[in-house]
């Protein structure tokens, strides 16, 4: 049985990190409705993920997008016009069967349609309502947005990641995945808490401190030294090697990270060079954290005129640390995430079969659902006839009024 | 306020580093009664510092502080007989056990999961490892830069980057295990509802691999069904990226029309983007590489700060490349009471970072600092496993303690 089979979850949340949320709760086995306005639906049914190369098309048909079809899976989808006080009422009534409710909106935005906590407790007393917005809900900054890169530029994130004598960079979408993980765990402590108390609550989740709580131990070194913690590219403060070395070929890279004296003879025996390990200079971590310059070149003439695949074998066979730089295709491709089942087999009514990342974890007695992400209002007649009890009568009243599609 | 989420869950945390010790942390931080195993050695994230000008200390580990606020502490000893019989007990005790360590530390003396599950049917067992408990590549050896490279983000960075000939970089700092720790934590936390209401408990199998592949799931489906281009491509628009200001560096993103429209009035509206058609997404999207050269040189003369609250209050997402000294002054986090003064007795008194969650009823809070190495064997082994003061003596000599 899944954990949260049981719980529902309305979802008023769009693009990405509000929507990975709820999708994690979905997997979870909670039902969650993703609430859409039907002249304004989620951004990630207009786009596709950028870059494309020229000319693919860039406006997709709003049930094909990938980024879409990625966050929202195991979900119900209910379209409506929420700019009008019949759709807002219809919201409200939805709320009112629902255990959670899940918006990313900026600061106020969901005050303005009257769907802020306090006024969706009046509907639902114990109701959890998690708000996502980018610097949190007060502050002289609560009415500023953001996107995933710009929470990792202003957490700290940003400033830290990319090589020293160059640009710092940001990263992709994954911080608003991040962000999503965290604050479906909010969720869930809020809920074990309701379990306990009977009582609900409003959680205010800022997503560029999401980022700033996983740099905490380097924030804390700036507060107990005065340092400013700077980029390192791929060096480890204490380890070397730890470097991502040059392969044969165009753009192949394998990552390497020995942490003791005993994986560095190990290391050194692969490469056909035991000797090395007997060499002063790299005789233990201090000697060959100072050498690493001199010791990543001698690695590196190894690594460039062998194949990627091979060496990270043979490295893994001696028990080192080793991975290569995967790209899309060999993460597909991978024996070992297939056989662990990484990747679910999802039937999309428009696309046929896909293969989509599933939940990161594996759970005993809980079988990952596997359901397409919904089609723009499929599930309009469930939620109106089978949650709210309209009758035939009062949904066509509604799709008459422009209400709902 | 009434008090702290997670009061009454007991959790038995048996692992190191940063994944296992951030899922505890989360956990601990909401009121969970959160027990740290270290070895006699000390958890090694100790000697990780960063450390204060004073030099390494293994109670003054930045690491060590700021992963394990709220926790006790104990030591114990596994290898020996009496140490895994105080385990054991613990695991009794304990609704959930964290373990970070691979499967065979525990299976090796007659605790894998089979074991566990008899000693406390009720056991939420998460367990984190590089690669999973399964599958040809479970117990091979991973870590903070191999990890990120074998679930794929590492290959995307640096973004914007022009310079195919240099290789990959990785995210700073620990990205592998927080993602790995909240993922971890989540997961709990469902099995923690659903053991309230069947008294079940589950086996959780964490990989830090897969948690990785979760995180760039979007560009993976992309680049399979789409052709959407996956890696460092150079030719991310500005805008849309990182640029530089005069003094530092500011992130933009413009994705809809309406924001690009004030991006250029922000710029004074500029004769070269005059016209609707650089108001349409799709026109943007073949043409705004055209016009890279010259909104870098205007964003070059700004200041990041500026820039940043100018924008903003246009309605454009934009944001400045914070360093940990911009980001311990921040007029936003200090608002919102971000960072959390805590007195650690070795460490002295240091503002930590906080949560993104503000919570109206179950706020987080560092209910106690982290534990001096062995800070809580007492009253741990003492009230909580009734081990009398001779039998306790016995395991220190076993050097089970």
């Amino acid at each position: 049985m899944l954990p949260l089979e049981g719980i529902r979850v309305a979802d008023f949340s769009w693009v990405w990190a509000g929507p990975y949320c709820a999708m994690m709760l979905a997997a979870l086995g909670a039902e969650v409705i993703k609430i859409e306005g039907h002249r304004r639906t989620d951004l990630m049914r207009h786009i596709v993920n950028w870059p494309l190369p020229d000319p693919a098309p860039t406006v997709v048909p709003p049930n094909q997008g990938m980024a879409l079809n990625s966050v929202n899976q195991n979900k119900k989808s209910f379209t409506l016009d929420l700019s009008r006080p019949e759709g807002v009422a219809l919201a409200r009534r939805l709320v009112a069967v629902s255990d959670i409710a899940v918006d990313n909106m900026r600061a106020g935005a969901m005050t303005k349609m009257g769907l802020d906590y306090e006024e969706l407790c009046k509907v639902r007393p114990d109701i959890i309502v998690l708000s996502m917005s980018s610097r949190g809900q007060e502050g002289p900054q609560k009415d500023y947005a953001g996107y995933a890169t710009i929470h990792h530029a202003i957490g700290g994130g940003a400033y830290i990641t990319g090589y020293p004598d160059d640009d710092p960079c940001h990263s992709t979408g994954d911080v608003d995945l991040m962000n999503g993980t965290n604050a479906a765990f909010s969720v869930l402590a809020a809920l074990y808490h309701r379990m306990e108390t009977g009582e609900g609550q409003f959680i205010d989740y800022s997503q560029c401190e999401g980022v700033t709580s996983i740099i905490g131990e380097l924030l804390l070194g700036y507060e107990m030294n005065g340092q400013i913690p700077e980029r390192m590219g791929n060096a480890h403060p204490r380890y070397a090697p730890h470097n991502v070395y040059r392969c044969w070929g165009v753009d192949r890279w394998l990552a390497l990270e020995v942490h003791s004296d005993d994986e560095f003879a190990a290391l050194a025996e692969v490469i056909g060079q035991p000797e090395m390990a007997r060499d002063p200079r790299f005789s233990d971590m201090s000697s060959r954290k100072k050498n690493e310059k001199v010791l990543d070149q001698l690695i590196e003439a190894w690594t460039r005129e062998r194949d990627r695949d091979w060496m990270v074998a043979e490295f893994c066979k001696a028990n080192l640390a080793a991975a290569p730089s995967r790209n899309a295709r060999d993460l597909y491709a991978d024996p070992h995430l297939r056989a662990r089942g990484a990747f679910l087999k999802v039937d999309h009514p428009e696309l046929g079969e896909l293969e989509l990342v599933g939940a990161p974890w594996k759970m005993s007695d809980a079988e990952m659902p596997a359901r397409h992400a919904p089609l723009l209002g499929e599930h309009n007649e469930y939620v109106l006839r089978e949650l709210l009890g309209l009758s035939e009568t009062e949904v066509s009243e509604l799709r008459q009024n422009d209400i709902i599609l | 306020m009434s008090g702290s989420a997670l009061t009454g869950v007991r959790v038995v945390e048996l692992a190191t580093m940063v994944a296992g010790p951030y899922c505890g942390k989360m956990l601990a931080d909401l009121g969970a009664d959160v027990i740290k195993v270290e070895s006699p050695e000390g958890d090694p994230s100790r000697e990780f510092g960063p450390f204060p000008t004073g030099g390494p200390h293994p109670e003054r580990s930045a690491m060590f502080l700021y992963l394990n606020t709220s926790k006790r502490g104990i030591t114990l000893n596994p290898d020996v007989v009496e140490g895994l019989e105080a385990l054991k007990r613990l695991v009794k005790w304990a609704d959930i056990l964290i373990d970070s360590f691979p499967p065979e530390r525990l299976e090796g003396p007659g605790m894998g999961w089979e074991a566990l599950t008899q000693l406390n049917p009720a056991l939420i067992y998460t367990s984190i490892t590089p690669y999973g408990r399964t599958g040809p590549r479970a117990g091979v050896k991973g870590d903070e830069l191999t990890l990120i490279h074998a679930g794929g983000l590492g290959n995307l960075l640096p973004t914007r980057s022009v310079d195919v000939d240099r290789a990959p970089v990785k995210m700073g700092g620990y990205a592998v295990g927080y993602h790995g720790g909240i993922t971890a934590a989540l997961a709990t936390m469902a099995a923690v509802l659903s053991q309230k209401k069947t008294g079940c408990g589950r086996l959780i199998d964490i990989s830090l691999q897969e948690v990785i592949l979760a995180m760039v799931r979007t560009g993976l489906a992309g680049n399979r069904y789409q052709d959407s281009t996956w890696g460092r491509v150079p030719d991310r628009p500005p805008a849309m990226g990182r640029m530089k200001t005069r003094d530092g560096y500011i992130v933009a993103g413009t994705p809809e029309d309406h924001h690009f429209r004030a991006f250029r009035e922000l710029m004074g509206n500029p004769e070269w983007l005059a016209g609707k058609q650089w108001e349409s997404l799709a026109y943007r999207a073949h043409h705004l590489m055209e016009v890279t050269d010259k909104i870098d040189e205007w964003v070059l003369h700004q200041n990041k700060d500026e820039l940043h609250h100018r924008g903003a209050k246009m309605g454009i997402a934009m944001g400045p490349l914070n360093s940990a000294e911009d980001l311990m002054k921040d007029e936003q986090y200090t608002a919102r009471d971000y960072f959390v003064e805590v007195e650690h007795p070795e460490a002295g008194r240091h503002r930590y970072a906080g949560w993104p969650y503000r919570m109206t009823a179950t706020s987080p809070r560092v209910q106690r600092p982290a534990p001096l190495l062995g800070e809580h064997n007492g009253e741990i082994y003492g009230s909580l496993l009734e081990y009398s003061p001779e039998q306790y003596e016995l395991l220190q000599r076993a050097g089970a303690v």
